[in-house]
């Protein structure tokens, strides 16, 4: 803990002071991908709450790849790897591969100031 | 033990003074620097503005490029100025002298500014018959680390100058009888008179209370007015000068929030005051009354302060219009970083106003039964099941970061 966060604490116990949440929207979402030699993704499963995976869909076509990194001067950068694809059926999806862990999530993506998610 | 006196003139005063507040707080916050040379920068952080004692020792002074002050003592540790953190414990000494009388003033910056408050002590005398029993209520409010000081005496000068001589820690009472000896060897630079009038006074080899004191009356206002009428009495120990509450102020209520994580946006910003000036209207001491000054305060994380003070020209009991004005306020706002603590804190509260209500309420009762509907929610759920989306960092890459869900809690 901060000192500053321990000092706002310590406010928040003396005077009483209500506290107030943010919670994010558009959280990426854990997804299981099965990928090519060249680690683009070939099909995807979602899999629920529970971890029970669901059945499992072929990617028909990469549309879009895109590489977004997060404050790449720190040492602990943000750094994914976006692809807009299409499934098989025609469903369009957004995911990214956290290119740290190498784990992949789904992600709706609209370009900042832009309210239209690409899924 | 010395007692207050009970009988009149009872003019006592009270005056609970930290001397260079800015620079205890740091040292509360960092106790480890206790018997270290230390400094604090200036908020320019170019200049020394406090220091220790061990600090003086190495050569470092007051004003001294921090330059400079390090080449002189390299062990040297800067502290920086945290206004926020400042404020706080100013409020505190306040809150601590507000507990053992209605009447309090935060001393002008002449006086000492932050970290010097007087109280008027008449009518009190019966429950602090004891300068213990005034000195424990003091300092039952006080952080025992800030090492406040108090002094009582029967005239305002009087008193500040008996905080200032006062053990940190402790009390000092002046009886009027002994102002005058104990004044005399003060700096003329203390009292209150301009800076060229004290420059005169020292050009006639005039430099503390007693010899100032000891000049006819009627000569020293033939020379400098009434303000060196005034400072005359105060050398003498009859400072006419009272302790000039604002009490209408006291009469206010306050709403605290805290963000977590701290609020980035504008927007954030806005939503969190509307429901904090709905809950404030709606505390009992608030309800069907009026606001005369609506004041706004807001501290990052990393303690720097941002307020602003609105007082009106008209009381207002009605949100809609109260909200205009502090939306105005926020929008125009320069902001030092994100907020993790917002205040809002509305004074002045009174029965009066000017103003015709209006006969169309109908927008304004759909409003209150909105939030009325959200109260019982909570009740039942223990939560607000309601939120509103806030854009929180729009331009940012990751789309996790741009909004976020604000509870609705009015």
């Amino acid at each position: 803990m901060s000192p500053e966060r321990a000092r706002t604490q310590r406010i928040t116990q003396r005077a009483g002071v209500r506290t107030t949440s943010l919670r994010s929207i558009g959280m990426p979402r854990g997804l299981l991908v099965r990928v090519d030699a060249s680690a683009h993704p070939i099909a995807v499963a979602r899999a629920d709450a529970r971890g029970q995976r669901h059945a499992e869909s072929r990617v028909e076509q990469v549309e879009e790849v895109w590489r977004v990194a997060e404050a790449w001067w720190r040492e602990s950068t943000q750094a994914r790897t976006y692809y807009r694809v299409i499934l098989e059926g025609g469903r369009p999806l957004t995911l990214f591969r956290d290119d740290a862990t190498g784990a992949w999530f789904e992600q709706a993506y609209s370009t900042p100031g832009h309210t239209t998610a690409h899924e | 033990m010395p007692t207050l006196r009970i009988n009149a003139p009872s003019r006592s005063i009270a005056c609970l003074a930290i001397p260079s507040l800015a620079f205890q707080c740091e040292l509360v916050e960092h106790p480890g620097l206790l018997g270290t040379p230390v400094a604090l920068s200036d908020e320019a952080h170019s200049r020394v503005a406090d220091l220790t004692p061990e600090a003086r020792r190495h050569g470092v002074r007051a004003g001294m490029t921090l330059r400079d002050a390090v080449e002189l003592c390299p062990t040297l540790s800067i502290l920086e100025p945290r206004p926020a953190l400042v404020a706080r414990f100013a409020r505190d000494l306040v809150e601590a002298m507000a507990a053992v009388s209605p009447l309090i003033e935060e001393a002008p910056a002449a006086e000492g500014g932050a970290g010097v408050v007087f109280a008027d002590l008449r009518g009190t005398e019966g429950m602090y018959p004891r300068l213990g029993d005034l000195k424990r209520a003091v300092f039952a409010g006080v952080p025992p680390q800030l090492r406040a000081q108090l002094g009582v005496a029967d005239a305002r000068f009087t008193a500040l100058r008996a905080a200032y001589r006062a053990e940190p820690g402790a009390a000092l009472h002046v009886p009027l009888a002994e102002a005058p000896a104990f004044l005399a060897a003060e700096s003329v630079t203390h009292l209150p008179l301009d800076i060229d009038t004290v420059e005169r006074l020292q050009l006639l080899g005039i430099e503390t209370c007693g010899p100032f004191a000891a000049l006819p009356r009627h000569a020293v206002e033939a020379q400098f007015g009434l303000e060196g009428g005034v400072a005359w009495l105060a050398a003498s120990g009859e400072d006419p000068r009272p302790v000039r509450p604002r009490p209408w102020e006291r009469e206010r209520v306050v709403e605290h929030v805290q963000a977590e994580p701290p609020l980035v946006s504008r927007e954030t910003v806005l939503h969190a005051l509307e429901q904090m000036l709905g809950r404030a209207l709606r505390q009992p001491r608030a309800r069907h009354r009026f606001v005369r000054l609506v004041r706004l305060r807001a501290e990052t994380e990393r303690g720097a302060l941002w307020e602003r003070e609105q007082v009106l020209r008209e009381p207002l009991g009605d949100r809609t219009r109260l909200w205009t004005l502090l939306r105005s306020i926020v929008e125009y706002a320069v902001f030092p970083g994100p907020f993790s603590l917002v205040t809002l804190e509305l004074a002045g509260l009174t029965d009066e106003s000017g103003r015709q209500h209006s006969l169309f309420v109908e927008q304004t009762r759909r409003r209150e039964q909105l939030d009325e509907m959200v109260r019982h929610l909570k009740v039942r759920f223990g939560e607000s099941p309601l939120a509103r989306v806030v854009d929180v960092e729009p331009w940012h890459r990751l789309p996790e970061h741009r909004r976020a869900l604000l509870e609705y809690d009015p």
